[in-house]
């Protein structure tokens, strides 16, 4: 939902500056916790992916 | 390693730096994770990182990452790439760090103005906000430009304008001309006031000689020799308490923010074991504005919501 600033959207704004009002209430050791807590969860998901393709394949 | 799974590449960050302490090379984090701590926050399959040292140590550096363990392939940037070469860790689980060294038009002095953040018991060194910016805009992609604008209106502490632009000069016009357009954007959104402490309002802040400790339901919340008082205007001095000094276990982050014009932006806990009278009891300007810079890293206490603030205690 984040837009960068290349395509103009109130909705996507609107997330961007919850986002930002919620990184401002942060501590910096918070925020590096909560990447290293997304950071696991999006490679767990990734892995996952791997693992179904996988199954696939050989099903297929 | 202290690595057991993928998705830990910041755990493996803490080990490689481990290394680099031994070999006496200097570090600073960038990329993914650096956003993330400058308010820009996602999330990474590897954790980067720039060294003090030239292209030509890398291979002996690379050596030692070997020996401890880890699997390592050191690729050099063309002629034309400004980045000059990149030395990839890795260990049994994926988990990745990149080294990066020679990046074209980055100040060696980023290293003495690194900014510290703990993770898992350990600090970390990261590049200054400064530096952060500089790199971003130099890097120029759109996210780069999002990340950027993002860190600066996520900081609540003055930025240095002067280091900044100077940065920016060094990776050349382009990155200049960023800069320019990205702190005009940061001018629009944050239109909070700023004001400076002086005659008609002066805030003086020095130490407190006496023991100061804090108690909420019989327990100790806080307990310090090195308190600071801060006396603001005709307010009542206040007293704020190191934050290495108060048990944080005890403590709960809200929501609540206010905002000071001269101080900055404040953030505020509450102390469970005091319930309802206990909420919001706490506040902490965690990046405060200059004038004040010596409260960073201190907690204050709202005197009607905690059982004690006793001064001068045996």
């Amino acid at each position: 939902m984040y837009n960068g600033g290349t395509v103009k959207s109130k909705l996507a704004d609107h997330s961007r500056k919850t986002l930002v009002e919620a990184a401002k209430r942060q501590t910096r050791e918070e925020r590096l916790r909560t990447f290293v807590r997304h950071s696991k969860l999006v490679t767990g998901l990734a892995e996952a992916g791997k693992r179904v393709r996988a199954k696939t394949r050989v099903a297929g | 390693m202290r690595t057991s799974a993928s998705g830990e590449s910041t755990l493996l960050l803490l080990d490689v730096v481990q290394i680099l302490g031994k070999e006496k090379v200097d570090y600073a984090v960038v990329g993914a994770m650096a956003a993330s701590v400058y308010g820009a926050i996602r999330a990474s399959r590897d954790a980067d990182a720039l060294l003090s040292i030239g292209v030509p140590a890398l291979s002996g550096l690379e050596q030692s990452f070997r020996r401890a363990g880890f699997r390592t392939e050191l690729r050099s940037g063309d002629f034309e790439d400004p980045i000059g070469a990149v030395l990839t860790l890795q260990d049994g689980f994926d988990n990745q760090v990149d080294l990066l060294v020679g990046i074209r038009g980055f100040d060696a002095e980023a290293f003495s103005r690194s900014v510290e953040v703990a993770f898992d018991g350990e600090p970390l060194k990261f590049v200054s906000l400064e530096d952060f910016v500089a790199m971003k805009l130099f890097a120029g992609g759109p996210q780069d430009i999002a990340d950027a604008k993002i860190a600066l209106e996520v900081a609540l502490e003055p930025v240095d304008l002067n280091l900044l632009r100077k940065l920016a000069a060094r990776y050349g016009a382009q990155t200049v001309r960023s800069l320019e357009n990205v702190l005009g954007h940061a001018r629009k959104t944050n239109s909070k006031p700023i004001k400076l402490p002086g005659p008609d309002h002066p805030i003086a802040i020095s130490p407190t000689q006496d023991r100061v400790t804090v108690t909420v339901q019989g327990k100790r919340v806080a307990d310090t020799r090195e308190a600071l008082t801060l006396k603001e205007a005709a307010y009542p001095p206040v007293l704020y308490i190191p934050r290495k000094d108060v048990d944080m276990t005890q403590l709960q982050r809200t929501s609540h923010q206010t905002y000071c014009p001269y101080k900055g932006e404040c953030s505020y806990y509450s102390i469970p074991a005091g319930a309802e009278r206990s909420v919001n009891a706490v506040w902490t300007y965690e990046t405060p504005y200059a004038a004040v810079v010596e409260i960073k890293d201190y907690l204050a206490f709202y005197p009607d919501r905690v059982d004690t603030i006793e001064v001068g205690a045996a």
